[in-house]
């Protein structure tokens, strides 16, 4: 149905909520990718198939719920804890439960749908063995607070009208209301920074593209999320793939633009998929395309598909990737938002900049100001990933500490193993140390300390994680990811990366060290784009705080973290080994001997070094040793 | 209707084929002790000698075949030079001269043509008979 | 507008670029992937000089002189010790990308820096990845060659390395080659280039090859002339033309 003006939505929407409030028992199966490859769609077929076999009719995502349906069941987006799925949450009583495989879904409508009660085994539970009866409760959602993953996990994530029952599309109608400039005002006023990890402020990008003179001007959501790790991006793409199309058509009423893209990575296409169905109920709906609301604003989006190249996550090399042209970043000597894409003015954002941009415009400047730190405002998602006990998808408000992410929300080191070092940024950002976790998580705090924010991975490492082998495989990434145009990025990453490699098999030289440090430094300042002048960072950050790893690599050619397997042997500690056997036919090189309930022992000739014996053994009996390699 | 700018006249009835014109051309292109490549050439149809040389066209085709501009007409000595910056060494003027005035170096893989000496043009200041004048 | 290069006060057009100035200046600047008549590519980065906002500004940044275009107030430095060592560093991994290309080898030389040797290339390439051949090839309309892949193992060539129609065996991506990467065959009958053998046109005149046949189609189509416009070698059209003129005089 068309919506021909701001009343018709608005009506639209009071019958929606009212539609909805007549449903408050809700049940939230999540739908994210954890969740799904551990078989959520199963277990929501299984709850509607008991369901129908128990009678108890059921609303299912955004379809129109029969006269007799009591109970609502949502597909929904990511909920977080991709740990711990699939994950069921009920309203209105909001509980929690983990791991629901779909055998249990009988047990579900009978008892929490039917009867009302909470399941207490399947709670998330504390170490000490605590119930939390609320997902309120939950450590791990107790710290957080969304804004950008509002959406995400609670609406059915294709059903424009769940969307505007939940208030969608509001903040649009707002926006139309308002001159173009207090927009940019409003979004200026509340700090909003580039949630890619540029951390550019927003509002000031869209006054320069708003104010440079030209016939077209285009908005661009970049959805080509490319560093290793992060997810956040997909989540929102698919999980609330509606807030980002509001939010760019704010962007273009801004900015007077009636054209936008949203680029997608190529290994995304269920993101493809759902923001193509997404675009097509706005069309239909009146909320994209020509006359938006009859409101005289033209407005329309084409989804375009990357090819598989991070670089293209480049603004630059994406816009030529649009254009058709090889996606190759040039020199940003002349900036895009002034001249862009087909050489017009241009406003690329990230996806979760963009869906930060109706909460803004909805509850104002200030109340986003509120939350975060002066330099930084509003929240920050983040893929909590890693040797962390608690994996997932997280938003929490700019300024909580790495401590507090890691160890509050996360659960601390996971098997409680020490904690060593925490990468932020991806492939452009850094390794911090133990020292550094009490680093409020900004735009600028990170920076300072040799890392960066980035655009939300962050990834927890232990003390069987090897410095030197995780910046030789930021180095072998962006490796085969430079785009390849100039020297200090194609031949420099490459030829550090070698060095790196060296030091891993313990064939560098004295003085590696300082001639990588130099080079380094040298392929920063030198390169063409931002993926080569970050490109040293995870490697200069790991060297800034744990040197003494590299020099022993070099100088003694050992692995302290037992990771490096030419530099490595492993042998069993005789006091701790109970005799249990799974680690003899763990070992690839048949190297580990030893008769049952009897101490095994090692033949450090045959080992190679590859760790997977210390992996399954649960006495933690596995050492790592140095390979006794000459030292240099 | 007169040239706007000076011309080198060949008249070709006083040539004697002494060569001297392809001898200074050859110095002032090079030096004493390497010498260049001559860009005017002594012809000898049946009995008579004539220097060849560019004619410095007013529609040049060698400037309208250079897909990148590269040779261009000077305001003050009317020569069509080459700018060896611009030029990619595709030989599409060595092909469109009707002439064939502009020759190729296979060394240093360039187009050789005549640019008036920058408006002293040697030949025409050697040439014992007044064959070649500049004026 | 005015700007400052090296201390010495400069006046330039806008759309300029730095190193335009720089020349017309005689201030030298060193360039590979740099060509006058070709789109500015950014590649080789041995341009690489520091420039600040205007002469009170303390943060400096490093920038192609080739691609980046003048404003007034710049404050440009082109041989501080950090440029130069920048410099050092794009000759020193060409060096180790081309070991076997004696121009590469020889302005590493002259940069006279504290050079630094890395793991050198096996496959002999003395290709340096400047775009020349690319853009050349582009500029006269075949479009038939252009970087393919991506990272290091990027490489200039043909349509799925294969012969391509749009090839027409000209040589000029061989000529503008900065090291004499591109291989070329040559005989009186054919050239061969890229995968492909070219047929020789042979002068009228001389018999002497003077131009592949394919290259004889283009240029007409260029200059919306008949192929048979080209028929003769250079010499043999002067020397024509010499007899021509000497019977319309008598």
């Amino acid at each position: 149905m068309k919506l021909t003006s701001i009343d018709m939505l608005a009506q639209r929407r009071e019958a929606l909520v009212q539609r909805a409030a007549a449903l408050a028992h809700e049940v939230r199966v999540c739908a994210g990718t954890a969740c799904v490859a551990a078989g959520a769609g199963k277990l929501s077929d299984a709850i509607q198939r008991e369901a129908a076999a128990k009678g108890l009719v059921l609303a299912v995502d955004g379809d129109a719920p029969d006269a007799e349906a009591t109970v609502r069941l949502v597909n929904t987006g990511c909920q977080g804890l991709c740990q711990a799925g699939p994950l069921v949450r009920v309203l209105p009583q909001d509980a929690f439960y983990c791991g629901v495989r779909p055998k249990q879904a009988a047990r579900l409508v009978s008892e929490a749908l039917q009867n009302n009660a909470v399941i207490a085994d399947w709670c998330a539970v504390s170490p000490q063995g605590q119930r939390y009866a609320t997902r309120a409760e939950v450590p791990f959602y107790r710290h957080q607070q969304a804004i950008a993953l509002e959406g995400c996990g609670a609406v059915a994530p294709e059903s424009l009208d769940d969307y505007i029952a939940h208030g969608g599309f509001a903040a649009l109608v707002r926006a139309l209301e308002m001159p173009p400039e207090d927009i940019v005002q409003t979004v200026e006023d509340a700090g909003l920074r580039g949630r890619g990890g540029g951390g550019f402020s927003t509002g000031r990008k869209w006054r320069i593209a708003a104010s440079a003179s030209a016939s077209e001007r285009y908005v661009i959501c970049n959805g080509d999320e490319g560093d290793p790790g992060a997810f956040m991006d997909c989540a929102i793409m698919e999980g609330d793939p509606f807030r980002i199309i509001e939010g760019m058509a704010i962007a273009a009423r801004a900015i007077g633009a009636q054209q936008g893209f949203i680029y997608v990575r190529h290994e995304y296409p269920k993101a493809v998929a759902r923001l193509d169905k997404t675009i097509v109920a706005c069309r239909k709906a009146g909320l994209l395309g020509a006359g938006i609301l009859g409101a005289g604003f033209d407005f329309d989006v084409e989804i375009a598909r990357g090819g598989g190249a991070f670089v293209c996550g480049e603004s630059t090399a994406l816009m030529r990737s649009i254009e058709g042209q090889v996606g190759e970043p040039r020199a940003n000597y002349i900036r895009s938002v002034q001249e862009g894409l087909y050489g017009q003015p241009t406003v690329l954002n990230n996806v979760e900049t963009f869906a930060c941009v109706p909460a803004i415009i909805e509850r104002g400047a200030a109340w986003f100001a509120a939350t975060g730190t002066p330099g930084s405002s509003g929240t920050k998602a983040f893929c909590l990933v890693g040797k962390v006990a608690h994996t997932g998808l997280i938003e929490v408000p700019m300024g909580t500490t790495l401590r507090q992410v890691i160890f509050d929300i996360g659960g601390g080191v996971l098997d409680g193993r020490p904690f060593k070092a925490v990468q932020t940024g991806g492939p452009s950002g850094g390794c911090l140390g133990e020292a550094q976790l009490d680093l409020p998580v900004d735009f600028d705090a990170l920076t300072a300390a040799g890392s960066m924010m980035g655009s939300g991975g962050m990834i927890v490492m232990d003390d069987r994680t090897c410095m030197v082998d995780v910046a030789h495989y930021y180095l072998s990434f962006l490796q085969s990811e430079s785009c390849g145009r100039c020297v200090p990025c194609r031949e420099g990453v490459a030829q550090l990366c070698h060095l790196l490699d060296t030091m891993r098999r313990g064939t560098a030289k004295p003085g590696d060290l300082d001639r990588a440090i130099r080079l380094a430094q040298d392929i920063a300042q030198a390169s063409l784009c931002s993926l080569g002048k970050s490109a040293p960072n995870p490697f200069l950050s790991a060297v800034t705080h744990f040197r003494a790893e590299f020099e022993a690599h070099i100088n003694d050619r050992t692995c302290s973290a037992g990771v490096c397997r030419d530099l490595t042997v492993f042998a069993i500690d005789a006091q701790a080994c109970t005799g249990c056997g799974l680690c003899a036919p763990a070992c690839p090189a048949d190297a580990i001997a030893g008769a049952p309930k009897q101490v095994h022992a090692i033949d450090a000739q045959k080992c190679t070094g590859c760790g997977a014996c210390r992996t399954v053994c649960r006495d933690d009996a596995v050492r790592a040793l140095p390979r006794n390699l000459p030292c240099n | 209707m007169r040239s706007p700018t000076p011309m080198l006249i060949i008249d070709w009835r006083k040539c004697i084929g002494c060569r001297t014109c392809e001898l200074a051309c050859a110095m002032a292109k090079g030096s004493p002790e390497k010498l260049g490549r001559p860009r005017i050439a002594i012809h000898r149809p049946e009995d008579a000698s004539i220097p060849m040389t560019c004619l410095q066209c007013l529609e040049a085709a060698c400037v309208k075949i250079c897909p990148v501009g590269a040779l261009s007409r000077h305001p003050d000595t009317g020569a069509v030079v080459l700018d060896e910056n611009r030029c990619i060494h595709c030989q599409s003027c060595v092909a469109a001269c009707p002439f064939g005035h502009i020759s190729w170096a296979e060394e240093t893989r360039t187009p050789l043509k005549c640019d008036l000496c920058g408006g002293q043009p040697a030949c025409a200041k050697f040439c014992p008979t007044g064959a070649l004048t500049y004026k | 507008m005015q700007l400052v290069i090296d201390g010495i006060p400069c006046t330039a057009q806008s759309g300029e670029t730095i190193l335009q100035v720089a020349r017309r200046n005689h201030i030298d600047i060193p360039t590979l992937c740099h060509h006058d008549a070709l789109e500015g590519v950014g590649a080789c980065r041995l341009c690489v000089v520091a420039v600040r906002a205007h002469a009170e500004a303390v943060d400096a940044q490093v920038v192609a002189s080739c691609m980046y275009a003048v404003k007034d107030g710049l404050q440009v430095d082109t041989a501080t010790p950090e440029v130069r060592r920048l410099r050092q560093t794009v000759l020193d991994l060409l060096a180790a990308r081309c070991p076997d290309a004696p121009e590469i080898q020889a302005l590493r030389e002259r940069m006279g820096g504290d050079a630094v040797d890395y793991a050198p290339a096996t496959d002999g390439s003395k290709c340096i990845m400047c775009y020349r051949c690319v853009r050349a090839c582009e500029a006269i309309g075949c479009n038939a060659i252009a970087a393919v892949n991506r990272g290091p193992q990027k490489e200039v060539a043909p349509p799925f390395f294969d012969a391509t129609q749009r090839c027409i065996g000209c040589g000029t991506c061989a000529a503008i080659c900065p090291t004499g990467h591109i291989a070329v065959t040559e005989t009186p009958q054919y050239r061969e280039i890229w995968s492909q053998r070219f047929a020789m046109a042979q002068c009228a005149g001389c018999g002497a090859p003077f131009m592949t046949e394919a290259t004889r189609e283009h240029l007409a189509g260029l200059g919306k002339l008949k192929p048979d416009y080209f028929t003769h070698c250079a010499a043999c059209r002067q020397r024509d033309a010499a007899a021509r003129f000497v019977r319309v005089g008598t």
